[in-house]
């Protein structure tokens, strides 16, 4: 019962760029470590976020709605000075207005319903209170384009124009897959450190740590996401190790893909390390038509990194064929 | 309410009062839609909140521009641009006549102003005639986005409780969870017959049961065959093969020939085959439309020409 039509990747290309047009705006939101008893401090913006994750799994609301909900929390809290008593309030405020914004009117619960579920962490009246002071501060702008919609847009392109990108793993579909990167996604969104990164450098940081474990071509892949997004190196480079870090430190990485044992593929054995780089610096030959200072730094990082992180089989070969149509 | 001037009362829409106001500055003329915040627990409606999330992005000549949002703390009140009526009105005033080359125009309108929302994955699902504005110069805009949703990647299961049952298609009316932008094709496939019509419904059903048979009275009872899946629909249940005895001449006699075909394109009962916002554009009945309307500069010796 496919009614809908299938994404293809011209449409993707354009949400994606209407998706970073709209998030131009974006700033960088900053949360102090220390700091006075009357401001809300990092360590209870993650606590509350981490509040608002279980609610949204209690509500059945969508990864979208989450999405939308902690970057409303981030943008509120940057914007007008809350008293951490207040938290819970913006927060349930926030996940309400998100719902509102994106799930159908049978998942809506009522206010009464929704004070009743937070166990009355506020009142009805402190809610209808504080969901208009929060439209009225953002001016009512309540869309904006969140790390889960670029999640789901890059994640479809990148199914889409490397449709066997997923052939070697032996335990995944591109569901499961996506699904698991998202799990990552609220894991770096509950993380107030990392929301001085752009959606879209949380994103192609996760995606690219994703993509190292899978293919060799990760990078090429990457950069040509990069490129579009028009993502400055150095924040790319700083966004990804520090995400790196981060999911390492958790156990969010290496992801424990099952690689598949391909028949057919004759050069099962790993390729010398050598060979590969050649390969790589092909690949960024081909992409960035001139060799800046810049594309040598990220050359050098995540080369090392790439070595690193270098997995069994060659997949590069139909890979290539993929980038150059694009 | 300082900066507007309230002058009269519109009508009612789907969750509030819609008034002609003139700002008090500018002189500008605009339309109030006021909703009531104290007479419940629930805040913000999430329609009127949908609405202005949707509006705020969809800037477009075919779509009624949402110029401002006043908050107070016992009413909310949404400031579009004014429209003198709304299609409903507009057939109330034909008397039973109304120019064909006026339907081309407003069809086409129609198309363009969803072609556009389909473009910005947004889908409408309550197209109607009173839902559809028309100014003096002849532009037609669509409205009341209350019912309105954005939709993506990955495709989700949606509310089947849209769309007004005259205009709802039969993949929606069997319970369709999972529809995309062919839900508003139907719609305006509904639209066309009863814009050619002067303002007769095509499907005026009494309830769901009605609408569908009266639906497959005219372009017969779909089967597995020619729908894949139609009777794994959540609320499907079987129809009589009805025998066909109308003819889509005497369903859209002013219809020339190749509207005919356009408005068969849009009313087929399997949601796959219903053709696009952007391909019914492109048909060849509006070949001879008039260029102006294509360019959309102004649309004004239509209206002023023939009436």
């Amino acid at each position: 019962m496919e009614s809908h039509k299938r994404f293809d990747a011209k449409h993707l290309m354009k949400m994606l760029g209407e998706h970073l047009a709209k998030s131009s705006q974006w700033s960088p939101f900053l949360y102090k470590s220390t700091g006075s008893p009357d401001e809300v401090l990092g360590f209870q913006r993650d606590r509350i976020v981490g509040w608002v994750l279980s609610l949204n799994t209690e509500f059945r609301f969508s990864p979208e709605t989450l999405g939308l909900a902690i970057s409303l929390i981030d943008r509120f809290l940057n914007l007008v000075k809350v008293r951490p008593k207040y938290l819970p309030c913006v927060a349930i405020c926030c996940l309400y207005i998100a719902a509102k914004t994106l799930e159908e009117d049978e998942v809506i619960p009522s206010t009464k319903d929704l004070v009743k579920t937070i166990k009355c962490a506020c009142s009805v009246a402190e809610v209808l209170r504080m969901e208009a002071i929060i439209l009225n501060k953002l001016s009512w702008n309540v869309k904006q384009a969140t790390a889960v919609d670029l999640l789901h847009i890059i994640h479809g392109l990148l199914m889409s124009c490397y449709p066997k990108l997923l052939d070697g793993l032996s335990h995944l579909t591109p569901s499961q897959h996506l699904s698991m990167m998202m799990r990552k996604i609220f894991h770096c969104l509950g993380n107030h450190q990392l929301a001085v990164f752009s959606p879209i450098n949380l994103v192609l940081s996760i995606v690219s740590l994703e993509l190292e474990q899978i293919t060799p071509n990760w990078f090429s892949i990457i950069s040509m996401v990069q490129q579009v997004a028009d993502i400055n190196n150095q924040t790319f480079i700083q966004c990804r190790e520090m995400i790196g870090q981060h999911l390492t430190k958790h156990g969010f990485l290496p992801s424990g893909y099952q690689f598949r044992v391909v028949k057919r593929s004759k050069s099962i054995k790993r390729k010398a390390v050598d060979d590969e780089e050649e390969d790589l610096y092909d690949g960024i030959k081909r992409l960035y038509s001139e060799d800046s200072m810049e594309t040598s730094a990220v050359r050098k990082s995540c080369s090392s990194e790439f070595v690193q992180h270098q997995d069994t089989d060659d997949r590069s070969s139909f890979l290539i064929p993929a980038v150059s149509a694009m | 309410m300082q900066k507007y001037e309230k002058l009269e009362k519109i009508g009612e829409g789907t969750y509030g009062t819609v008034f002609k106001a003139k700002n008090r500055e500018t002189h500008e003329v605009v339309a109030l839609k006021r909703v009531r915040l104290d007479d419940d627990d629930e805040g913000v409606p999430s329609s009127a909140l949908r609405e202005i999330c949707l509006l705020k992005e969809l800037k477009h000549k075919n779509i009624v521009r949402l110029h401002d949002v006043l908050h107070s703390e016992k009413k909310l009140t949404l400031v579009f641009e004014y429209c003198d009526q709304d299609l409903k009105k507009y057939f109330d005033s034909c008397n039973g006549e109304i120019d064909q080359d006026i339907v081309k125009s407003f069809m086409y309108q129609l198309l363009r102003g969803l072609a556009f929302c389909h473009s910005n994955n947004v889908l409408h699902r309550d197209l109607k005639p009173q839902n559809l504005l028309i100014n003096k110069n002849g532009e037609l805009k669509l409205a009341d986005f209350g019912l309105a949703r954005a939709f993506g990647i990955p495709v989700r299961f949606f509310s089947s409780e849209v769309v007004t049952l005259w205009y709802r298609p039969p993949d929606v009316l069997f319970g369709a969870k999972m529809y995309s932008t062919s839900i508003d094709m139907w719609s305006a496939g509904c639209i066309f017959a009863e814009m050619t019509n002067a303002g007769r419904p095509l499907f005026p059903g009494n309830d769901v049961e009605d609408q569908l048979k009266r639906i497959f009275k005219l372009l017969g009872t779909p089967t597995e065959e020619s729908w894949l899946g139609i009777s794994q629909l959540p609320e499907y249940k079987p129809f009589p093969m009805y025998h066909i005895s109308t003819t889509w001449m005497q369903v859209v006699p002013k219809l020339n020939p190749k509207g005919r075909d356009l408005l068969q394109r849009l009313l087929i009962c399997n949601p796959s085959g219903r053709m696009s916002a952007e391909e019914g554009m492109l048909h060849q009945y509006f070949s001879d439309l008039d260029p102006s309307i294509k360019l959309a500069t102004d649309n004004s010796l239509i209206l002023q020409g023939r009436s």
